[in-house]
């Protein structure tokens, strides 16, 4: 039985809109951007969980509010057997080196005026984890297995003086040299090129491996969620609308709108016809949400029924969930 | 502040040649150093003893003449620059000591708190700040101390602003981020990923502010508000100066007048060009 690492259940995350104050007073009800959605999910040990969506459909939201780094408007997160949503201040910061995040932009992810030696050796510093001389011989360690070498010279370089790839390689460094059990990486390869990614997703393939680490993986590229994820969470405008192991996913989606990203990513073969599925209009504005199934106002297959529709998941059957009560 | 816009303005005649201006600025700037630290070698006479006839006109042995007291208006001038730089000086460390720690941390705690200060903070800077300076020094009284105050208080906001706009900008940067999520404290968040990412455009806005707080000690003390005489001080020296000038005593006027205006000057031409080099961006900024 391999545990679960992180729990998620029914979280959710409202950002109320800035209005005129007139209309603040005139208004009974606030506007709010349902962000993320009575959202449950679990990730076990060593299990890379892909959440992937479309832009707007609050994936980083999620990601960033799992960790703490914004506050959850409510539902509860268990990290390692600690619901950290009930942590305080100080609780919640050193609780802060069992779980990590991979920002999307390298560039802007490391200090401009503190080495990358210094970087990576912070949250050692931070968490009083080993000795002066130790942390810097486990800095210069890690930055040999992600492959910054000569690392000693790498030590004292500035963030400026690295390409992308090794700045996220720097990044990926500073978020496992506290050891922690769960790593939340958003995008974290969407703006490297196509030759780094590979290198970089391989990277943190292993490190997976090596640390037994859970992963939270979110992307919009379907292609390295399936590279590195052994399981993969589709989410729309703030729901997740399917759940599934990752070869079940690609083989036989279910919910419409994976249908949609499924036949939506390129084939390299020329003379290869693909059945594609358009999705209709525009995704809709998250303050006025569509009543019943979020996705009705794009679903090819929509009904009648479905303006009255929860979108709970349901069990398919393997630890396959979706939305859609259709389509059995 | 005036300084600035005279940078500015001199940068537009220079065109690309910022270098040629950083570098006349700092050649101004050493000049009166030199001055200030070496002004009892310099000096031919003491700046508050009568060494001549009085109200001389510049000639060999009093290479500026003397003042209305006999005094000699060469080693006023070099003596001058002390009281320059020690209340400029004074003043801009108060200043900076009080605005970039407020400005640091009003802005990164943001919220109600940021409304507040930067409305009491915005009020200040409202006000012309000479007009203010008199008012507190009229207040303080004079002396070295309550002159570097009330110039201090002109130039708080000046750094608050700076400060709490970069602060900002920063503290939504993916690297404070990345500090608050490896369990950093807001503390060590401060100094160690905000602070360094705003002390260039500190350094640049230090030494507009002693130029702008030179020209305010000369006004402080051309208004009869500064350090009290004989101490040598241009401002004073001015004022004092503009009394004869109906007689034709124009090297009363004309001498420390130029300390002044090179002096600002240096400082002006100096801050741009350093402006240059450590941020090019900040310029429309501030």
């Amino acid at each position: 039985m391999i545990n679960n690492v992180v729990v998620v259940k029914n979280l959710k995350k409202y950002f109320p809109l800035k209005l005129p104050w007139l209309e603040v007073v005139l208004k009974k009800e606030k506007p709010v951007v349902k962000a993320v959605d009575e959202l449950s999910f679990s990730i076990k040990e060593g299990e890379a969980l892909g959440l992937v969506g479309e832009s707007g459909s609050g994936k980083t939201t999620v990601g960033r509010s799992i960790i703490r780094l914004i506050e959850p408007t409510s539902g509860d997160i268990e990290i390692n057997n600690t619901n950290i949503v009930n942590l305080k201040n100080e609780q919640l910061r050193q609780a802060r080196k069992e779980f990590q995040i991979i920002f999307q932009d390298p560039m802007a992810s490391l200090n401009p005026y503190m080495t990358i030696g210094k970087s990576v050796m912070h949250p050692l510093e931070i968490h009083n984890i080993g000795t002066p001389k130790t942390r810097k011989e486990m800095v210069l360690e890690l930055f040999r297995r992600v492959n910054l070498i000569p690392e000693k010279e790498f030590f004292n370089r500035y963030p400026r003086q690295l390409s992308g790839g090794q700045r996220q390689r720097v990044v990926i460094a500073r978020a496992i040299i506290t050891n922690p059990k769960f790593i939340v990486s958003d995008e974290a390869t969407a703006m490297l090129d196509v030759s780094v990614r590979s290198q970089v997703l391989q990277l943190m393939l292993e490190i997976k491996k090596e640390y037994n680490l859970a992963f939270l993986f979110i992307t919009h590229d379907l292609a390295s969620a399936k590279y590195i994820c052994e399981r993969i969470a589709v989410m729309y405008l703030g729901k997740i609308v399917e759940i599934a192991a990752t070869r079940e996913l690609f083989e036989n989606p279910h919910h419409p709108y994976t249908k949609i990203l499924m036949s939506s990513i390129p084939v390299p073969d020329p003379n290869f016809k693909k059945e594609k599925i358009i999705p209709k209009g525009e995704i809709p504005s998250p303050t006025n949400m569509p009543t019943g199934c979020r996705f009705r106002t794009r679903c090819p297959y929509v009904k009648k029924e479905c303006e009255e529709i929860d979108m709970n998941l349901e069990d398919l059957g393997d630890g396959h969930l979706s939305a859609c009560p259709f389509f059995k | 502040m005036f300084s600035q816009k005279i940078g500015k303005n001199i940068k537009q005649l220079m065109g690309d040649s910022s270098g040629v201006m950083f570098l006349i600025g700092l050649v101004l700037l050493v000049m009166f150093i030199l001055m200030a630290v070496f002004a009892p070698y310099i000096a031919p006479y003491s700046p508050i003893k009568p060494s001549g006839a009085q109200l001389l006109p510049p000639q060999s042995g009093h290479i500026m003449g003397t003042d209305n007291l006999g005094y000699d208006v060469f080693s006023r001038v070099i003596y001058g620059s002390r009281m320059a730089f020690s209340i400029a000086a004074i003043a801009t460390v108060i200043a900076a000591a009080v605005g970039i720690p407020t400005g640091l941390i009003v802005g990164y705690v943001g919220g109600k708190l940021d409304s507040i200060v930067t409305m009491i903070m915005d009020s200040v800077y409202t006000f012309p700040g000479l007009i203010l300076a008199i008012a507190i020094a009229a207040m303080l009284g004079q002396g070295l101390i309550n002159i570097s105050l009330s110039i201090a208080v002109v130039y708080i906001p000046t750094y608050y602003r700076v400060i709490r706009s970069q602060v900002v900008t920063i503290k939504s940067e993916l690297y404070v981020e990345g500090a608050k999520a490896i369990g950093a404290k807001p503390k060590t968040i401060l100094s160690k990923y905000v602070l360094p990412n705003v002390l260039p455009s500190t350094i640049v806005v230090l030494s507009m502010n002693i130029a702008d707080a030179i020209m305010t000690e000369a006004g402080l003390s051309f208004l009869g508000l500064g350090i009290a005489p004989p101490t040598p001080d241009w401002g004073y020296d001015l004022s004092k100066g503009q009394q004869f000038i109906l007689q034709n005593d124009w090297w009363l006027v004309v001498f420390p007048g130029l300390a002044i205006i090179l002096i600002v000057l240096g400082f002006s031409m100096f801050s741009e060009g350093l402006n240059e080099y450590l941020n090019p961006n900040i310029g429309e900024k501030r």
